[in-house]
């Protein structure tokens, strides 16, 4: 072995100064050969003789270099910079060629860095602005209550106080918890609230952009701050750093402004579909006064809160389980209700879900990956093609001495160039195009270490992937068969033009896939609308929540009441319901929240049946466009103090035992009991509603309707048909609000249309995303398909012009150039059809998120699919058949 | 005629004699070339494709230096001079040769 420091040292003078080496050595060996030739000549030999015996004996100049080469330490960067320097030039030969197979491959690099990017922004980062999330973990005991299926999260302060105490492998424990707050800033707002222990910001490592967090002394005093979420600073507030240290008040109490949290910042969980970031920080010692108690949480008096912590160095998730479990044994053996044991949770928080793998995985990776190896597809053609037009180039250098190896070699230094550029292309486009996302999808997706590094994998693999079959191809050439005198533009090799069909062929497979794949994604999305018979656009819904402002009883049912009274006289209203908030449509929400208790006159007392359902007042029925199949509606008789009919729908009807009409009911609201309930008949029955066609078992859910007076319910939405656009009946329903109540903030305002694609906004932002990557996908394709067709028409130019010479038709050749390329595409449609079957046939039974084989999609794919195909055969075909046959025959 | 006496050189061994060889006089590539066929008597097939990685070889691991001289028929040549690496190099390499062709020499006569 070569000791270490000479052979650095013999690597620095090359780095150096490569070009000297190399003269060095032509000069040794130069005078190698001369002393030789000297000799001969003095030895009587002619001049030209001698030159020519010292040249066979010496073995090959260029092959001794080579040897030596390879023995020398670095001779590599040499090498390699021979091949760069070939490379360039080679590439720069054929610019048209190097632009094509850029542009295809920095289409696909781009798409796949911005899905790389998103992948690791949602799955590795879930939660911006959070430090290291990889060691927070979130902490629950739980208490079995006696009852089986019978679990509780013990939240009290006191659990959370002995927790924080006992899981000494935590650096912190932060307890928070989750409210919709009213806040006035003075202009009422309804708030997305996270109350949260002090130690909050610094378990989770967030700085605030403006002000600070909460402090241990803040804890002390039970000062009432709060710290604003970046999107109210800059929205509410017009991004005035003055704003900390103003008040603003919360549910009537007055609260000091302390910090502004960093931009999208929204806590450790994630944001479900249809519901908004959180707006404002409050401590949780706040949550007495701005808080009240849920009734669940009243009957178990204690508030449900979370907790999460923060590992110490070298701790495991696991080994504070351990801890966990002896804290929660001990806190459920010193409760007052029997317990039938304990047990505790404590699991990373990035971890996410596995269907939120699926989702990620099966459906947004795929797509990218299809780009960038129709990409692929495309430049490796380009190659090939180019390859043969290099036949004789190559064929000379191997000729000359140059190994296949060192050819191959050259030609995936010009597909690494080739893919490097295409990636320095790429890598700011992606960016730039995520600066786009980030705002629909209300999250940073930084192109971080992660996700470059991922792109360098991706891009040597693009370059093996495109450069490498190509590579052997054309290395495999007999230098004697090529260099003869019949080396022709025919395509000579008949090999390399079946594969390049077949190439051809694997990426309309792809793109057609790509294409349905993503058709398919938007109408899944579309399937996520509700409605009724209402139509969308003419059906305004108010949501409100008056629970926070700690109304007297008497003031929620007011405000109802004169609500639906008044906005009956706004002109273009056709009809004014009420009803309890999610009874009628979930939009993504707990529905949990919106379900009553139910016994038919057969059930026994323990046997009750949770069914969405609510008190519903106005003409509910009839603005939602709910036609009554049978019976009647409610009247003015029904409502009275306590309800003694009740209105189904046809799903609940139909699954009554006996007929449903006349049908007497026992009702309670969720957390009563059957002593408690009401009886109530069952007086008609209306249409079900059209709910998400995704949902497991696509049937529309059961349903129970009671009559108004709205009773104890502080959370309802307003459902108004306008004979018009709904939109534009909401500035009239806002100036209403505030004219009856001007406390009351709107939770959410807006036509059915709207409600139902903000409820979808991210997965249908998706969605499109994904219907422009399958359009990118077809026009590559179409590209690839033109440039082979074309070239295969360049290199049959001698044939066509035979044909054209021997009597054939412009029809006649058109029609066989177009038979050939259609071949191809039916085989790609074929394939690719299937192909799209299947896969989403696995998507289906993966994720039910997914709608049946969409057989518009498909069709819809398929025939665009042909369109472009026939366009870009046609071209060439066309071309084909105008040649002119003097020509082309002259100079064979 | 097949030249059956003419073997390939193993790779240790070419070094050695390169190295022999230098360690009389500083000599370029010819030069060695000339004095390793007279001294193998042209048993050993040296080519200048084995004998120029050699060189790199020997030069690379320090146990000879290189400079440019006037050859003794007024041509530029690079000289080949052996370092005291070298030497040690070839004092080491001599003995290991000297044991095992005598160990093997020993077994040969036993047989």
């Amino acid at each position: 072995m070569r000791p270490i420091r000479a052979r650095l040292r013999a690597l620095a003078r090359r780095w150096r100064r490569p070009s000297s080496w190399e003269r060095a050595l032509d000069d040794e060996l130069q005078a190698y050969l001369d002393q030789e030739i000297d000799v001969r000549i003095r030895a009587g030999m002619a001049p030209g003789e001698a030159r020519r015996t010292a040249l066979a004996e010496f073995g090959g100049v260029e092959q001794v270099k080579e040897q030596v080469r390879a023995i020398a330490t670095g001779a590599w960067l040499d090498v390699l910079g021979q091949d760069l320097r070939y490379a360039v030039r080679a590439l720069q030969h054929s610019r048209g060629f190097t632009a094509l197979v850029m542009g295809s491959l920095a289409i696909g690099m781009a798409v796949t860095v911005a899905a790389l990017a998103f992948l690791n922004a949602s799955m590795l980062r879930p939660f911006p602005a959070v430090t290291s999330q990889d060691r927070l973990v979130r902490v629950a005991a739980i208490r079995q209550c006696g009852r089986p299926d019978c679990r509780v999260r013990m939240s009290s302060n006191a659990d959370y106080e002995a927790l924080a105490n006992g899981l000494t492998g935590l650096q912190g424990l932060t307890a928070y918890t989750f409210a919709e707050l009213p806040v006035a800033l003075p202009a009422p707002r309804s708030m997305r609230g996270i109350l949260t222990s002090a130690n909050y910001f610094d378990v989770l490592g967030v700085g605030p952009s403006l002000g600070r967090g909460f402090a241990a002394a803040d804890a002390e005093t039970h000062a009432q701050v709060a710290v604003i979420a970046h999107h109210v600073w800059t929205q509410e507030f017009a991004s005035d750093p003055s704003v900390v240290g103003r008040f603003i008040s919360v549910a009537n109490e007055s609260v000091q402004i302390v910090g502004v949290a960093p931009p999208y910042f929204i806590g450790i969980d994630r944001i479900r579909p249809g519901n908004r970031p959180p707006d404002v920080w409050l401590p949780l010692w706040l949550a007495e006064r701005v808080l009240p108690l849920a009734r669940a949480e009243q009957r178990r008096q204690e508030r449900d809160s979370y907790f999460a912590g923060r590992l110490r160095d070298r701790i495991t998730a696991r080994e504070v389980r351990a801890q966990a479990e002896v804290v929660a044994a001990r806190l459920a053996a010193s409760r007052s209700e029997p317990s039938s044991g304990s047990r505790a949770d404590v699991r990373r928080v990035w971890i996410v879900e596995p269907e939120h793998w699926q989702f990620g995985i099966i459906i947004v990776m795929p797509i990218p990956i299809l780009v960038l190896a129709i990409a692929c597809v495309n430049a490796a053609n380009l190659m090939l093609a180019r390859g043969s037009q290099r036949q004789r180039e190559i064929a000379i250098r191997l000729a000359i001495g140059a190994g296949r190896g060192r050819i191959i070699r050259q030609l995936l230094v010009e597909s690494a160039i080739l893919a490097l550029v295409a990636t320095a292309i790429a890598v700011p486009v992606a960016w730039w195009a995520l600066q786009l996302a980030s705002t629909p999808l209300n999250a940073p997706i930084p192109i971080d270490p992660t996700v470059l590094a991922l792109t360098i994998l991706t891009a040597a693999g693009t370059t093996m992937g495109f450069g490498f079959a190509p590579a052997l191809r054309v290395s495999a050439l007999q230098p004697s068969g090529t260099l003869g005198s019949t080396f022709g533009r025919q395509d000579s090799v008949p090999r390399q033009s079946r594969m390049r069909r077949l190439l051809v062929a694997a990426q309309m497979a792809l793109s057609l896939g790509l294409l349905a794949t993503a058709w398919q994604l938007v109408s899944t999305v579309r399937a996520q609308a509700v409605s009724s018979g209402t139509p969308a656009a003419q059906l305004l819904i108010a949501r409100f929540n008056l629970q926070p402002l700690k109304m007297p009883p008497g003031e929620a049912d007011r405000f109802y009441g004169a609500l639906v009274e008044s906005a009956r006289r706004l002109p273009g209203i056709e009809a004014v319901g009420i009803a309890r908030d999610t009874s009628v449509w979930t939009f993504g929400q707990g529905a949990a929240a919106a379900s009553m208790l139910v016994w038919q006159p057969t059930d026994r007392p323990e046997e009750s049946h949770s069914i969405i359902g609510g008190y519903a007042g106005g003409d509910i029925f009839d603005a939602l466009g709910l036609r009554v199949l049978l019976g009647r509606s409610f009247t003015d008789a029904d409502r009275q103090s306590r309800p003694q009919v009740a209105v189904v729908n046809k799903t609940f009807a139909d699954a009554m035992t006996g007929p449903a009409l006349g049908n007497r009911l026992r009702v309670a609201t969720r957390n009563g009991n059957y002593a408690s309930a009401m009886e109530v008949r069952v007086v008609g029955i209306i249409e079900p509603t059209v709910e998400p066609r995704f949902e497991p078992d696509a049937r529309p859910a059961p349903k129970i309707y009671l009559p108004s007076p709205l009773g104890p319910e502080p959370a309802l939405a307003l459902y108004l048909r306008t004979a018009g656009s709904a939109t534009s009946v909401a500035q009239p329903v806002r100036e209403l609000v505030s004219a009856i109540n001007p406390r009351v903030p709107i939770l959410e305002i807006g036509s059915l249309a709207e409600l139902n694609e903000r409820s979808y906004e991210a997965q249908l932002w998706l969605a499109r995303a994904a219907a422009l990557l399958g359009v990118i996908g077809l026009l590559l394709a179409t590209a690839g398909l033109y440039g082979v067709s074309s070239y295969v028409v360049a290199m049959r130019l001698r044939e066509l012009a035979i044909r054209v010479a021997l009597g054939a038709g412009p029809r006649t050749i058109v029609r066989m150039m177009l038979a050939q390329s259609m071949r191809v595409a039916l085989i790609g449609l074929i394939v690719g059809g299937g192909a799209a079957v299947a896969a989403s046939r696995i998507i289906q039974s993966e994720y039910h998120g997914i709608v049946g084989i969409d057989s518009l999609a498909f069709t819809g794919a398929g025939t665009l699919f042909l369109v472009a195909m026939l366009i870009a055969s046609a071209v060439p075909a066309v071309q084909a058949s105008r040649v002119d046959p003097i020509a082309n025959l002259k100079d064979a | 005629v097949l030249l059956a006496t003419r073997k390939d050189i193993p790779q240790g061994t070419l070094d050695l004699l390169i190295l022999r060889i230098l360690a009389r006089e500083a000599m370029h590539g010819w030069g060695i070339m000339q004095r390793l066929r007279e001294l193998t008597d042209d048993v050993f097939q040296v080519t200048p494709g084995s004998l120029f990685p050699a060189l790199q070889r020997i030069e690379e691991c320090g146990w000879a230096s290189s400079s440019w001289d006037t050859s003794e028929n007024n041509r530029k040549a690079k000289y080949y001079t052996i370092t005291r690496a070298g030497r040690r190099q070839l004092a080491a390499e001599q003995a290991h040769w000297n044991a095992i062709t005598l160990a093997v020499a020993r077994v040969l006569e036993g047989a």
